[in-house]
């Protein structure tokens, strides 16, 4: 397509013009506007040059072209070869042709109009392409700059622990006491842990960036975050858990996988930020628009609403240098939203924080109506 | 080459360049060959279980330990499953089914659920495996119907139906046995 409306530049500020642009008129009036200021300079130079006339009117058609695209500059076009037949021809103030020369000037002047404005029009398009797309690419390079920093400081950091712990061991492992061993050999397996819980949560992402395809599945809600709850349950130690997900909710239609990997990283959220023993809920329910409502709520720390949207970037913490990698929200989210769902934060009851996932309805019952 | 026992290999390499060559060598030693490229595929040629990278030793361990119990199962004449400390026994001979000590009433499928499940303690089996077992083959995509049951088992035999630990989801694939759980 040819035609190019303003509002796909981001840009911040813009005049009138181009809020007229938005109303879709906005490019006809430009071209009217040029026309009538071609028929006004044609007619005061008329008196000394009489062949300035087309030239001006194709100079309408180049600014219609640029500013509004191909139908505008067509528009501006017709209007010049009205104006041209009716002001400068012969018979003058009159759309009647005189004559097979006069007519055949009109015609060349509507062709060589006509493709005038659409070169400009394609002009103008091409270059809004070409920023656009750099633009995007300047972007692009920017965010795998810092996914680049970021990974490669988030997997050294185990790295380096390892290494300089198992450096210790085969050095001054035979001499140390054995609580000092095992102290070390414990490092050894948390960093170990922390890598593999990385590496798993940037696969993870990379393959739902890279637009995986949900598998839908019926499913009951409760025995899916039962399960899910469980396999994270170790990082949960000693918190007071109320699991409210009743087993009577309606099967629904679900990528289990996916929602793992959201609610997964929910817990495993509250586990870092969320002190050992403090009371955390778990319940679901379907909401009035049959959306499965699942809330994880915690009594930490909470996060301050200026932050609600933020923590969901990719690699963003709450604070400088707070616990995980500040992958497992972005993943929690786009997971969430690989399957037509949504992901956010509120305040919870119980003085912490409240993690909101809704999945879409999609009841067996609409999947055999299609069928 | 000494005489070895003719017997059943097993072989599982994601290349297969070297899938060929064992193949070809083993067979010439006189073993009936099957050849796997992963887990999944090696599951489906008759393998007793798998796991995959990264895993730590406890799960290594609980998966033998699990392979190792149902193979004692399977050579048991009239085996009585106990499960959960005592809490749950189901006696396949009698097919009775007691919790906490007292006897629970189950219909035929709900039954025959229960009864493929704690056949195979500690192991996944697929939604496809369990509809086919307990309802016979073409049912395998009822899905809605063996969520319904397996409900229905549970609040017959859990402590809490809602928190299952016994019958357990295996997320997108089917359902785990637990006889122990923590």
């Amino acid at each position: 397509m040819i035609e190019w409306r303003e509002h796909h530049v981001s840009s911040g500020h813009r005049g009138p013009l181009v809020h007229l642009h938005r109303l879709g008129v906005g490019p006809y009036l430009v071209a009217a506007a040029a026309s009538a200021c071609a028929l006004a300079l044609s007619l005061l130079a008329s008196g000394a040059v009489t062949t300035i006339a087309p030239l001006l009117f194709l100079g309408a058609v180049a600014v219609s072209g640029w500013y509004g695209g191909l139908r505008p500059a067509l528009l501006a076009t017709g209007l010049g070869f009205l104006a041209l037949d009716y002001f400068f021809e012969t018979p003058a103030y009159s759309l009647e042709v005189s004559d097979v020369r006069t007519l055949l000037d009109s015609l060349a002047y509507l062709a060589i109009a006509a493709l005038f404005g659409l070169l400009n029009a394609q002009l103008r398009a091409a270059r809004r392409r070409a920023e656009q797309a750099l633009a995007a690419a300047q972007a692009a390079v920017r965010a795998r700059d810092d996914a680049l920093a970021a990974v490669s400081h988030d997997m050294r950091t185990p790295l380096t622990a390892i290494r300089a712990t198992v450096a210790a061991l085969q050095e001054a492992g035979s001499t140390l006491p054995s609580d000092a061993r095992r102290d070390l050999l414990a490092t050894i397996a948390a960093e170990s842990e922390r890598l593999e819980h990385f590496i798993g949560d940037a696969l993870a992402l990379a393959r739902i960036e890279a637009g995986v395809q949900p598998v839908l599945a019926l499913n009951a809600p409760g025995e899916i975050v039962s399960a899910i709850l469980d396999r994270h349950l170790p990082l949960l130690d000693g918190r007071t858990i109320t699991f409210d997900v009743p087993d009577t909710l309606p099967l629904l239609e679900f990528d289990a996988w996916l929602l793992e990997q959201a609610l997964g990283n929910l817990l495993d959220n509250v586990a870092a930020h969320t002190p050992p023993g403090s009371p955390l809920s778990i319940s679901g329910r379907i909401d009035d628009g049959g959306r499965l409502r699942l809330e994880v709520a915690d009594a930490g720390p909470g996060i301050p609403a200026a932050d609600r949207e933020r923590i969901f970037g990719r690699f963003e913490r709450l604070r400088e240098g707070g616990p995980g990698a500040g992958l497992g929200l972005a993943l929690a989210r786009a997971a969430s939203q690989a399957q037509g769902g949504a992901l956010w934060v509120e305040a919870s009851a119980l003085g912490g924080a409240c993690f909101v996932l809704c999945l879409p309805a999609r009841p067996p019952a609409a999947r055999s109506a299609t069928a | 080459m000494p005489a070895l026992d003719r017997g059943r290999i097993l072989i599982v390499d994601d290349d297969p360049a070297v899938r060929t060559a064992l193949r070809a060598l083993m067979a010439g030693w006189g073993f009936e060959i099957q050849a796997a490229a992963s887990g999944a595929a090696a599951l489906e040629a008759g393998a007793d279980d798998y796991v995959t990278k990264p895993f730590g030793s406890g799960e290594l361990r609980a998966r033998i330990r699990a392979a190792l119990r149902r193979e004692q199962l399977r050579r048991s004449e009239a085996p009585v499953v106990t499960a959960a400390d005592g809490a749950l026994v189901v006696d396949l001979a009698a097919r009775r089914v007691l919790v906490d000590g007292s006897e629970v009433h189950l219909t035929r499928t709900e039954y025959e659920l229960l009864r493929v499940l704690v056949l195979n303690p500690d192991r996944v089996l697929t939604h496809a495996l369990l509809l086919r077992s307990v309802l016979g083959p073409g049912y395998e995509d009822a899905l809605e119907s063996l969520r319904t049951y397996i409900k229905q088992v549970r609040h017959k035999i859990e402590p809490d139906p809602a928190r299952p630990r016994l019958i357990v989801n295996e997320l997108g694939v089917g359902y785990r046995f637990v006889p122990d759980p923590r």
